[in-house]
């Protein structure tokens, strides 16, 4: 009989394999979703964006704003204040900067000065962020001024109609989709077929501005 | 690099990120010089507007509402339905006062089931506002103007029979009168659908 592996990472009955085949399970045969997560999901969908705050959005707004002045503790704070930082970088406040190596350092020790006017590594990467986002925005400039624009698919319907360019799938009725007058008590299942009819438009249309047909 | 040097490098590299980012959408709107994208982006193009993901995310919202409904209606909670079912037709449209014709024949069939579960709830006067909006939507001959008619002829049958149960026989008689027309629509502009049909077919 052969022996059963001691390092987890070869045994294949371990809890570790057993998740991730959970997991493949999961995503190539999904289950059907709890009905009352399901509604929840929904109705999260369908939440306004724009709807005013509710009487708790308001309390836990103003609860953070006192964490960012420093009333009280908050458990998002410092993510908070890290996305402030992030748009609005502070330099260090006065005294944070050492002036002179630390005193515990052992004799004959390869201790690197501290350098006074070291940049916090964050800005630094914040900093290269930048400067690539500039990149590829000029990149997104050169292809619209300067490569033709025949050369390029476009999505309006006037241009679809020129022999260089694919054609799109334009936005029309959808009566045609129907063959029988509708009965009450079907709308969802009509409104199931014009969403998934006009969803293979749209990712044909996308195909068809790739040049991927 | 002080401190103070990186600050302004990152400014100055936002700077001309957003101006660069300005710079091409400007660009992509321009009629002549380069193509153009989607007409519901930039909508003083001409031309029919192409299937887009606004319209898409119309559609997938407007899904959820009827299947929200769907639910609540098997819980026997009609008013949650209607409520589910307003939300829709509360929100965004692609097209604002111009919807495509996607929207208007969506938002037509959820004002005709809105109708039918008004008039499930005795709601008469608020189901025969739903059919008039729904109408204003699908004013060519089509199933869907068709249903909606249906839709009136059924909350008309239900006032019918609410008047008769409350010792009202003439105005019970109207309401019947009135559903006996609105069904008699319904079959007229349903036989034009279908003779349209057979001809596109024949051809």
């Amino acid at each position: 009989m052969t022996e059963r592996p001691s390092d987890p990472d070869l045994d294949p009955s371990s809890a570790r394999d057993d998740e991730l085949a959970a997991l493949l399970r999961a995503a190539w045969s999904p289950g059907d979703l709890d009905g009352a997560r399901n509604r929840k999901l929904i109705e999260l969908a369908l939440e306004d964006p724009l709807a005013p705050p509710t009487a708790e959005e308001i309390v836990e707004s103003e609860r953070l704003r006192r964490a960012l002045d420093g009333e009280i503790d908050h458990p998002d704070l410092a993510l908070a204040r890290a996305l402030r930082a992030a748009v609005h970088p502070a330099d260090p406040p006065a005294g944070r900067v050492l002036s002179a190596p630390p005193a515990a350092a052992a004799p004959g020790a390869n201790v690197v000065p501290f350098q006074r006017d070291r940049a916090p590594r964050a800005r630094r990467v914040y900093a290269a962020v930048g400067a690539v986002a500039g990149l590829a925005a000029l990149a997104a400039s050169v292809l619209l001024f300067v490569v033709p624009a025949e050369k390029r698919s476009a999505p309006s319907a006037t241009l679809a109609s020129s022999p260089d360019l694919p054609e799109l799938s334009v936005a029309r009725s959808t009566q045609e989709l129907f063959t029988e007058k509708f009965e009450t008590g079907e709308t969802s299942a009509r409104v199931d077929r014009i969403a998934e009819v006009r969803a293979r438009e749209l990712r044909s249309n996308r195909y068809a501005l790739w040049g991927v047909r | 690099m002080t401190g103070r040097a990186t600050h302004a490098t990152a400014r100055r590299a936002r700077a001309v990120a957003a101006l660069l980012v300005l710079l091409s959408s400007l660009g992509a709107c321009s009629k002549g010089e380069s193509p153009a994208p989607a007409a519901s982006a930039c909508p003083e193009l001409p031309g029919a507007p192409v299937v887009d993901p606004a319209l898409l995310a119309f559609l997938s919202r407007a899904r959820a509402a009827h299947h929200m409904a769907d639910r609540h209606e098997e819980a026997a909670e009609l008013p949650a339905a209607i409520a589910a079912l307003g939300k829709l037709l509360a929100g965004p449209t692609p097209g604002g006062d111009a919807p495509l014709p996607e929207v208007r024949e969506v938002l037509a069939d959820t004002h005709a089931r809105l109708a039918d579960l008004e008039s499930q709830l005795g709601q008469y006067e608020a189901a025969e506002r739903h059919v008039t909006l729904g109408l204003k939507g699908a004013t060519e001959p089509s199933y869907f103007q068709g249903h909606l008619f249906e839709v009136r002829g059924l909350l008309e049958e239900r006032r019918a029979k609410f008047l008769r149960e409350r010792g009202r026989p003439e105005d019970a008689d109207r309401a019947s009168r009135a559903a006996i027309a609105a069904f008699e629509q319904a079959m007229q502009i349903q036989a034009r659908v279908i003779e349209r049909t057979l001809g596109r077919d024949a051809q």
